[in-house]
């Protein structure tokens, strides 16, 4: 048979579990692995900012590239004024070449069809 | 009358050899730095072993309490003891770290992903995690008692676990905490009255069962 328990004093002796507890200590190391630490740490620091450095400075050779390259298309290829004229003119020239080639437009070509 | 006389003679001794070493660190001296750590390493880690209950992250909290400490004591305004504000990172720090994992452990998904690519020490078993001051006869008491601090709103906590586990008097509480001393004491009277009240529920339940 399971035995009762007496809570309150159940309660009482776990509030009491702590009063004797003893101080947790570090051994004699610990000062060495926390400078071990700290200089690893100032060995990340330095590596990372020579990285962030050198990005920056890929950054801006890029974008230096690219505005070149911008400036060097606006001076060499100047946009034509006339386009806009040239492309109907072609577009005529296209289809008329193609009522010609396909006789699409010749009306008298169904009654021709009809005296044969 | 003249024991609070002497009191306050060696408070104020403690006081100058404290700036002469904080400024010994800030010009760059190792040794100093070295008298602080060894001055105060055992009881940083002693509170962080209250609030974090296992050896492996109390001591890297604790390493990095004293990082904290070298790169900001120039930032420290002597209106507090060094002490003082030492236990106050080491508190702020645990408190991080246990915030971090209860995160952690609610994106269950996410954990369960975690642990298949994570460093085992993430995963230690929470079980096997005591503080290594209690004494052997005491230990099953002890877990049930610190699972049920955990249960405390935070100021509670850190106000019963300072006093309690590294037995800093309520003053001392009420320094670290930055606030008044009937604060600190209604704060550990109700942290008392709540623990009772759970453990009272806890062993019904396992009564019950």
């Amino acid at each position: 048979m399971k035995k009762r328990m007496n809570i309150p004093e159940e309660v009482d002796k776990t509030m009491r579990s702590l009063d004797s507890i003893e101080s947790a200590k570090t051994d004699a190391f610990f000062y060495s692995r926390l400078t071990a630490k700290l200089e690893h740490r100032n060995e990340n620091k330095y590596q990372l900012s020579a990285k962030s450095e050198f990005g920056f400075k890929i950054a801006v050779a890029a974008v230096l590239v690219m505005v070149s390259l911008n400036l060097l298309s606006l001076i060499q290829f100047q946009p034509a004024s006339d386009t806009t004229t040239e492309t109907v003119s072609s577009t005529e020239t296209w289809a008329e070449d193609f009522t010609a080639n396909y006789q699409v437009l010749e009306l008298s070509y169904y009654e021709n069809l009809e005296e044969e | 009358m003249q024991v609070s006389k002497l009191n306050k003679t060696q408070k104020a001794k403690e006081r100058i050899e404290e700036s002469a070493l904080i400024e010994q660190i800030n010009s760059g001296s190792q040794d100093a730095f070295r008298t602080l750590v060894n001055g105060h390493k055992d009881r940083v880690y002693n509170t962080c072993m209250g609030f974090l209950r296992n050896a492996h992250d109390a001591e890297d909290v604790t390493q990095e309490v004293f990082i904290e400490v070298f790169d900001s004591i120039g930032d420290f305004r002597e209106d507090a003891s060094l002490s003082t504000w030492i236990y106050r990172i080491a508190v702020t720090k645990s408190l991080e770290l246990l915030r971090y994992r209860k995160r952690k452990k609610r994106s269950g998904f996410l954990q369960a992903l975690n642990s298949m690519f994570s460093d085992p020490d993430d995963n230690i078993d929470d079980t096997a995690s005591m503080h290594p001051g209690v004494d052997l006869e005491n230990k099953e008491r002890a877990k049930v008692l610190f699972g049920e601090i955990d249960k405390l709103t935070e100021k509670q906590k850190i106000a019963f676990t300072l006093q309690k586990v590294e037995g800093l008097s309520y003053q001392e509480v009420a320094d670290v905490m930055e606030i008044s001393l009937p604060a600190v004491e209604s704060l550990i009277h109700r942290a008392k009255e709540n623990l009772k009240k759970q453990l009272h529920s806890y062993y019904q339940q396992n009564e019950m069962d």
